[in-house]
């Protein structure tokens, strides 16, 4: 009796035991090396967002988990919000890196850090309809021309500093357009120009099946990058961006770049 | 998050220029609205064969739809057919130099001409029906009746409801953005692109629209206090 009590619970310590290790198993190939909270979107097709499965995907969600790949001493764990909140989520340390096509801004310099690496060109170019009869490769092609920007984008700002040093040179047409109407405002001559990235030109053209040309020059050069809060830790962050130069080195940003945007957007 | 209230007051200067937008587009709209809305109240009243359900079904289904879709959907309708549309008509007016704050009001327009004839149809309803019978006995014409009974009954029992619905027309013209109208709202906004103070700028901006709101209700609430004293003057 007592004999067979002393193997029963010795077979329960060892079946905990076993479950037990199951269980750390587990957990650790989850929680290896230090818990890394990264502030994404979640609505920012094709950069990050929740795809049909509810699970935060797109180009910038697919570099950082790859960056992760590479750490073992890190692990990284994903939180979607929209582009401001996780501005600010980051400012208050509720997450150490922010990764959300953040282009550089005095504002944003002052209160972060930024990688050492871009990860996706965001140059900016003026966007017309060659249909419409006339091409614009600078600002200065634009006088008295209309231009349509979307109100509080970078885009309105490069604007707008182009237009504090020339004063009417060109008229600002304000507006929140989707794509569609800034492609129609476009087409239809409502606006001679716009404003915007290679990438999103080319994803105008491929959705709405137009035409749209960009002027030969950027107007403006940027990068987008990550963000690092100010007190993380700097070990981190320049594992962070060893990892980013490596992965654009072997040619794996390149590869995401084309899987998620549809082409080879990568900083050279 | 730093709050600078010298940024807000900036904000709140360069957004108050735009109040006239904001107040042109509410206002015109509920006129517009006022008077369709009246029309389709009487249609509706005096049950006026065929218009009459067509104009309440149209009623019903735009009732449902939000005004960011009207507003959307005519700017795109407005961007592909327009032209088409001006050139059959043989007017000079194309769309690339239509105002764009008309789209907006048309939108706007749309939004009071419903809910104005819903106010006037609710105002005609709390009037007995014997006295449309009686004006009907002593000889007065549908217009007459229209002119010296209903609308005298009507109009101050609906002024709050107005007062209201100009309120919600105010802020609904902040979707005049989406069209690029720079009101109130849009001009608070392009003051923060530049420092990203966006806090302060939509502070700034709910000051203007609480204000606005407060002045037309105590406005409306004399107006109406007015009117009810003189109509029960005139019926004692």
């Amino acid at each position: 009796m007592k004999k067979s009590r002393w193997v029963t619970s010795g077979v329960i310590t060892a079946a905990l035991f076993v479950l037990g290790a199951c269980g750390n198993n587990s957990a650790a190939t989850e929680e290896k090396g230090t818990e890394i909270k990264i502030g994404t979107g979640n609505d920012a097709l094709p950069f990050a967002y929740l795809n049909e499965n509810g699970e935060l995907d797109g180009y910038d969600v697919a570099i950082l988990k790859a960056i992760d790949e590479k750490l073992p001493d890190y692990t990284f764990v994903l939180e979607g919000a929209d582009f401001s909140t996780t501005l600010s989520n980051l400012e208050s340390k509720k997450v150490d890196i922010a990764a959300y096509e953040y282009e550089i801004n005095d504002e944003r310099q002052e209160k972060f850090i930024y990688g050492d690496v871009g990860y996706s060109v965001w140059d900016t170019y003026i966007i017309f309809d060659p249909a419409n009869g006339s091409t614009y490769n600078t600002f200065d092609d634009l006088a008295g021309k209309k231009i349509y920007v979307t109100t509080a984008t970078n885009q309105a700002v490069m604007a707008e500093n182009y237009l504090s040093e020339h004063p009417d040179a060109f008229e600002l047409v304000y507006g929140e357009y989707n794509n569609e109407q800034i492609v129609q405002a476009l087409t239809s001559g409502v606006v001679d120009a716009t404003l915007s990235p290679q990438y999103q030109l080319d994803n105008w053209n491929n959705s709405f099946n137009t035409s749209l040309e960009r002027g030969n020059e950027p107007v403006h050069n940027s990068n987008a990058f990550l963000l690092f809060n100010k007190k993380t830790d700097e070990k981190l962050i320049e594992a962070v961006n060893t990892g980013l130069q490596e992965l654009i080195d072997d040619g794996t940003v390149k590869k995401l770049s084309e899987q998620y945007l549809k082409g080879d957007y990568v900083p050279k | 998050m730093s709050f600078d209230l010298s940024t807000m007051i900036h904000s709140l200067q360069v957004a108050s220029q735009y109040i006239g937008t904001t107040l042109f587009m509410a206002i015109i709209s509920l006129m517009i609205g006022m008077i369709l809305g009246l029309g389709i109240a009487l249609i509706r009243l005096y049950k006026v064969k065929v218009i009459s359900p067509i104009l309440q079904t149209i009623i019903t289904l735009l009732k449902g739809v939000p005004i960011v879709l009207i507003i959307l959907s005519i700017y795109l309708i407005a961007s592909k057919q327009f032209d088409v549309w001006a050139e059959s008509m043989g007017w000079s007016l194309r769309f690339k130099n239509f105002q764009m704050i008309w789209i907006a009001i048309v939108a706007l327009s749309l939004l009071s001409t419903i809910n104005s004839s819903e106010i006037f149809r609710g105002a005609f309803a709390s009037i007995k029906k014997g006295q449309l019978d009686a004006a009907h006995s002593i000889g007065l014409s549908p217009f007459q009746t229209i002119q010296r009974v209903l609308l005298p009954q009507a109009i101050p029992v609906s002024l709050p409801m107005f007062s209201n619905l100009l309120i919600n027309l105010i802020k609904a013209s902040a979707l005049g953005s989406m069209v690029s109208v720079v009101d109130v709202f849009a001009a608070a906004k392009i003051t923060a692109q530049q420092n990203y103070r966006f806090l302060e700028a939509y502070i700034a901006v709910a000051i203007i629209y609480w204000a606005l709101s407060f002045l037309i209700e105590k406005g409306a609430g004399f107006l109406e206090e007015r009117m009810t004293r003189r109509l029960r003057r005139s019926t004692t």
